[in-house]
């Protein structure tokens, strides 16, 4: 079968399709909008989308934005190659040590955690890993399956 | 501040325009219904500018058709995603098959009301043919564009179009073959 374009075929289709007036909106459809935006009005500035926000607190959020940024990037490998992963235990304990014998349990597991990681840690971490892998895939198919159930009362849109 | 008032002047002008590029597209009203909600939400947020623009009408057609166009690329690579099964030609076959057991009534359907058949053909066609077909005629993008937009090869993208040019032809024979006989 011959695919190329028909220019006869091709401009009285263009026609007949161009003839075609718009359809008509759904009278719905007016009322929805209107009723959507006076939702969105009643919610606080902050919560309302970024672009809609103050132009001074569009300006604050990014430079704070920008600035958790830079600091995780730059900031963060910096900080834990100064001072280590036991280190890092040893300051939180120093911060928080008036919580008690609570935290001291925490910490004891935790530096218990720390040790079993640096002695059997990839491992660990690869199992960990496959298990998060296999559980997001198993959400991704459960979603897909509930997905194609859900559209297959819809056919003309796929 | 915008005016309430105002806005809904501005929606009743354009309303139809957005929700037939959206239901061109889509093939279904529910989804071109949010869609065109989706629009004007937008075009809400950018009143300001747009009341007082002359290309308001293209910019809400252009958001329409990006909207309609992503909300369908959405939902077809949720749907095939775990499926082996091309579902690209089942509607088409159903629409042929559609066209074969019903064409002696179409006739006098097709006289009695050829733009509301024209615009079931169109809707009823599967959404590979048909979303080609809304952007060449309607939204007057080249094939090249059409490519770029819908990623797919040229070769498919013009198997797409013939046949969805076909099967309206098919759906209008009648007084399609008058007027190619005319150019004859």
């Amino acid at each position: 079968m011959s695919t190329e374009p028909d220019p006869r075929l091709e401009r009285l289709i263009h026609r007949e399709l161009r003839s075609l007036p718009d359809r008509a909106a759904p009278e719905s459809l007016l009322p929805r909008v209107m009723a959507a935006i006076r939702e969105r009005q009643s919610l606080p500035w902050w919560a309302r989308p970024w672009t809609s926000w103050p132009r001074s607190a569009q300006m604050v959020s990014f430079l704070l934005l920008l600035g958790v940024l830079g600091g995780l990037g730059w900031g963060w490998p910096t900080a834990w190659e100064a001072v280590g992963p036991v280190e890092t235990v040893g300051v939180l304990d120093r911060l928080l040590s008036p919580l008690g014998t609570l935290w001291q349990g925490i910490v004891t597991a935790g530096g218990e955690a720390m040790a079993y990681l640096n002695a059997e840690g990839r491992p660990l971490l690869l199992m960990i890993g496959s298990v998060v892998l296999a559980l997001y895939l198993f959400c991704i198919g459960l979603g897909t399956a509930l997905v194609r159930l859900v559209l297959q009362s819809r056919p003309q849109n796929l | 501040m915008t005016d309430p008032l105002q806005f809904e002047a501005f929606m009743k002008s354009y309303q139809n325009m957005v929700f037939t590029t959206a239901v061109r597209l889509l093939g279904s009203e529910s989804d071109a219904q949010d869609i065109a909600q989706e629009v004007f939400l937008k075009a809400y947020e950018h009143f300001p500018m747009l009341s007082q623009s002359p290309t308001a009408g293209g910019w809400l057609k252009t958001v329409a058709r990006n909207l309609s166009l992503n909300h369908l690329t959405r939902y077809r690579g949720r749907w095939r995603f775990f499926s082996e099964m091309s579902k690209e030609d089942e509607g088409g076959g159903d629409y042929e098959a559609s066209l074969a057991s019903d064409s002696e009534t179409d006739r006098g359907a097709i006289q009695a009301d050829q733009r509301e058949m024209l615009e079931q053909a169109l809707a009823g066609l599967p959404e590979t043919q048909r979303v080609p077909l809304v952007l060449y005629h309607f939204e007057e993008m080249s094939y090249d564009e059409i490519v770029a937009r819908l990623r797919v090869s040229m070769s498919k993208l013009k198997t797409d179009m013939h046949r969805g040019r076909e099967a309206l032809r098919r759906k209008l024979r009648i007084r399609m073959k008058d007027e190619l006989e005319m150019e004859k």
